[in-house]
């Protein structure tokens, strides 16, 4: 009887570990929204999504952040068209047309990829990608979307890479055999059979990458320029929505409007972040239900 | 016919649709390689080009005038120097700016300097050779009575510099290192240095103006400058001057073209009155007569390794800029050890739950969904939520406990998603054997569960901390930028990644950057390494 209820209250005890992060993350939102809701107190809601007039220190400040979401959205973008393809490709390889032994070197190389830091990654970028980029366009440092945006592809490539692989893999017998016996060559098998049944899932790790590309920080910090401007072009030197936050946060005063205006983009950037994961999960599901 | 055609063309498009995969992978790869490859060379090896007023000229033993002996200068055998110009000798026996080795070494040491007793030719020629025209030695400097004193002292003081006469140097027992000095500096007429067409003569290398005394550049275009006949122009050939010819070209190969002064003030007037003249004499005649003789900047090359064993057993000092890393290191290893600390409990026990007691419903769900929104969460966010609730809220203050307990929020996610595959991945015959044997549900948790799927929680574990050791954006405002060793709960601090991100940002040393950026990708290596041989551990036990 006491042994039985000792173990109750493990369990219990279990339960309240198993809460933590859900606790966290109830914690994390509820006290971003509400360190950045007042913002709106002083500052109109559309002024501040859609005006790209950032003067925080100003004497008449001013709060418009259009310019970081239109700088993460160009980064995000230009990202996602160098990294999927190949992320998709590569996932292919391994799933289909790699020997199990080449498809494990392969794998510890996506994982070293995606173990890298990404202080390394802005490193590398700032003094290997942006010299290649002036030499090439001309532009005066090197630096801005273009430069960030291959930095952001090579960090989110191993998310697509996982992703497609295994959904890949997860897709039942049956299909690839079905295809190939009515006489399909294995490439059309591929693509005709195996890529649309894995969709759900390789959306998911696609929406998975915008969410790494959109929440990086540091790489894109030291690759990209950050001036809040309005980006004008592909060699234009940008801002994101978190680089803003890191920039700002250094000199921003403790308690003041400012601060406060730095949590509110946080609520932005953190709604993004809510609606990807729940997508990916939506989708995720979806490409589990079909396996079933 | 009809089909076979289709099926080429089939064929064909197969195979250019695989050589598009494959040249993906490829590239993917070499993305991989080089990245890896390019932060570990230059983190191993560093070059650069560095522009002096002296040449590269080095003398081991100086000589000063007809009558003293030559002078060697000697420093303790800890003292990392290859060569100082007389510009820093000056500096540093006066000690007109610094009292550390740190800008010429990147040694965070004292400079010790040591002086003979004054009154002999020898000691007052040397001091007025070392003095600059305003600065004062003895006020900084050891007097010693005598040479043995001297090899004695500087032997045995650490960050100690001295000088001797040559000839005390030829059987000694003491340990000391020789500073080779560079004092020759380069000189030219101003008309060389004019723009024209926007082009002006920059500097010279080493090479080239030896070149130009051997005849073989005859027009300054040849080096970057003007269109303007080079006239090389060699100082006499008396006592000290001599040295300066011996030095450059020990052959003595000098081409026909090359003026050969009577006296220095000969050679004074000939730089003065010949456009395109270029001369070679000492630092300190230029300093004397500063109007008439002009300096070239000679560049050289500087390289050599770059992460040395020093680098990783010496504390920081001035941002980094000079000393090494040691602190910084250790501060690393606390930081992961009281982040798992925290973590892995929660971690580990949290997931036991999800899997082991919790029936899959919606709690379940809403857990996962829980684990992986915060997975999600932009490290930024996290450092957003850290700066304000641990450090201003909780009242911690930036520092230590404060990033622990925020680093351990934001790798919870990779601890509990591993622990639960590895939970998942042990067969249930297990457990129902277990339980079938009478033990209780905790017991078989305990003694058959766990012990199953370790190297399965040990991987959860060796990734969060590769995740640890990685992040930066997350510490910036809750662990601060403190680079000496974290002392308690509320002391700032810095860790690798941190350490390179503010000596990127402060462009403190780029060749420092890479050094630390090469010391991560070590870890890097290791945790992925220790993650794969986990996991084939884990694929045998399966096996088996």
């Amino acid at each position: 009887m006491k042994r039985k209820r000792f173990e109750k209250v493990i369990e219990a005890a279990f339960l309240v570990f198993a809460s933590v992060s859900v606790l966290s993350v109830i914690f994390i939102s509820v006290f971003i929204v509400a360190e950045g809701l007042p913002l709106f107190k002083f500052v109109g809601f559309f002024d501040f999504l859609l005006s790209s007039d950032w003067k925080p220190t100003a004497e008449n400040p001013s709060f418009g952040i259009l310019a970081f979401i239109v700088g993460s959205f160009w980064v995000t973008l230009g990202a996602l068209i160098m990294a999927v393809p190949v992320g998709l490709a590569v996932g292919i390889f391994m799933a289909e047309m790699s020997t199990p032994k080449s498809a494990r070197i392969i794998r510890s190389g996506v994982e070293l990829l995606a173990g890298i830091p990404s202080v390394i990654y802005g490193l590398f970028g700032f003094f290997f990608i942006a010299p290649i980029i002036r030499g090439l366009f001309g532009s005066p440092t090197g630096l801005g979307i273009l430069t960030a945006a291959i930095v952001l592809a090579i960090m989110i490539l191993p998310t697509i890479i996982n992703i497609t692989e295994t959904s890949l893999r997860a897709v039942p017998h049956e299909l690839k055999e079905g295809a190939l016996a009515l006489g399909a060559t294995h490439w059309q098998t591929i693509v005709h059979t195996l890529v649309p049944a894995a969709r759900s899932g390789i959306i998911a790790g696609v929406v998975l990458g915008i969410g790494r590309a959109v929440g990086e920080t540091m790489a894109v910090l030291m690759v990209a320029g950050n001036s809040p401007i309005m980006p004008k072009g592909p060699l234009s030197h940008v801002r994101t929505l978190t680089m803003n936050i890191v920039t700002d946060l250094k000199y921003a005063g403790v308690g003041s409007l400012h601060e406060t205006s730095l949590f509110t983009t946080g609520i932005v950037l953190f709604i993004f972040i809510l609606v990807t994961s729940v997508t990916v999960q939506v989708y995720l599901k979806r490409s589990i239900e079909k396996e079933a | 016919m009809i089909i076979s055609e289709h099926t080429k063309k089939t064929k064909r498009q197969e195979k250019i649709a695989k050589g598009f995969i494959w040249s993906f992978v490829v590239l993917t790869i070499v993305i991989l390689a080089w990245i890896v490859l390019y932060v570990l060379f230059r983190g191993f090896y560093f070059r650069n080009e560095v522009s002096y007023d002296v040449t590269n000229i080095k003398e081991q033993q100086i000589v000063l005038n007809e009558e003293i002996e030559p002078v060697v200068f000697i420093v303790h055998p800890k003292v990392r120097v290859k060569d100082l110009t007389s510009e820093d000798l000056s500096t540093i026996f006066t000690k007109k700016r610094k009292e550390k080795w740190g800008p010429y070494t990147r040694q965070d040491l004292r400079v010790e300097t040591f002086i003979l007793q004054g009154g002999t030719d020898f000691t007052d020629s040397v001091i007025d050779f070392l003095e600059g025209p305003e600065q004062e030695i003895n006020k900084y400097a050891t007097t010693v009575p005598d040479i043995d004193s001297m090899l004695k002292k500087v032997a045995s003081t650490r960050g100690a510099i001295g000088f001797v006469p040559a000839s005390a140097l030829e059987n000694t027992d003491f340990k000391v290192k020789i500073a080779p000095i560079r004092r020759i500096s380069a000189v030219v007429h101003p008309s060389v240095k004019e723009i024209v067409n926007n082009i002006q003569m920059q500097e010279l290398s080493t090479d080239e103006l030896e070149r130009i005394y051997r005849g073989e550049i005859k027009n300054w275009k040849e080096v970057g400058g003007i269109d303007l006949p080079v006239k090389p122009v060699l100082p006499p050939d008396d006592v000290p001057y001599s040295v300066i010819k011996s030095n450059l070209l020990p052959e003595g190969e000098f081409g026909p073209e090359v003026v050969h002064a009577d006296s220095f003030d000969d050679f004074c007037s000939v730089m003065k009155e010949t456009p395109g003249a270029v001369g070679l004499c000492f630092y300190t005649d230029v300093l004397e007569k500063g109007e008439e003789l002009s300096i070239e900047e000679i560049g050289r090359v500087e390289s050599g390794m770059n992460l040395t064993i020093h680098y990783l057993i010496e504390a920081p000092a001035r941002s980094g800029a000079w000393g090494g890393i040691s602190t910084i290191i250790i501060n690393t290893f606390f930081l992961i050890i009281f982040t798992l600390i925290f973590s892995t409990p929660i971690g580990v026990l949290g997931a036991i739950y999800l899997v082991e007691y919790a029936k899959q419903g919606r709690m379940v769900k809403i857990l996962r969904l829980g684990t992986e929104t915060l997975a999600g969460i932009p490290s930024i966010v996290f450092g957003l939520f850290g700066s304000i609730f641990f450090v201003n809220m909780l009242g911690l203050g930036i520092g230590f406990i404060s990033a622990t307990l925020t680093v351990t929020m934001m790798i919870l996610p990779t601890i509990i998603r591993t622990t639960e595959e590895a939970l998942k991945s042990v067969p249930d015959s297990f457990r129902e054997g277990s339980l079938a044997l009478g033990a209780t549900k905790l017991q078989t948790i305990r003694r058959v569960v766990i012990p199953a799927a370790s190297p399965g929680i040990l991987t959860g574990i060796i990734l969060a901390v590769g995740r640890t050791v990685g992040e930066t954006a997350v510490l910036i405002y809750t662990l601060g930028s403190n680079y000496e060793l974290v002392r308690g709960p509320s002391s700032s601090a810095r860790v690798l990644s941190l350490h390179l991100y503010n000596m990127f940002a402060e462009a403190i040393s780029f060749d420092r950057t890479f050094a630390t950026g090469a010391i991560l990708i070590f870890i890097v290596l290791l945790v992925n390494y220790s993650t794969t041989r986990m996991i084939g551990r884990m694929n045998k036990m399966a096996g088996n």
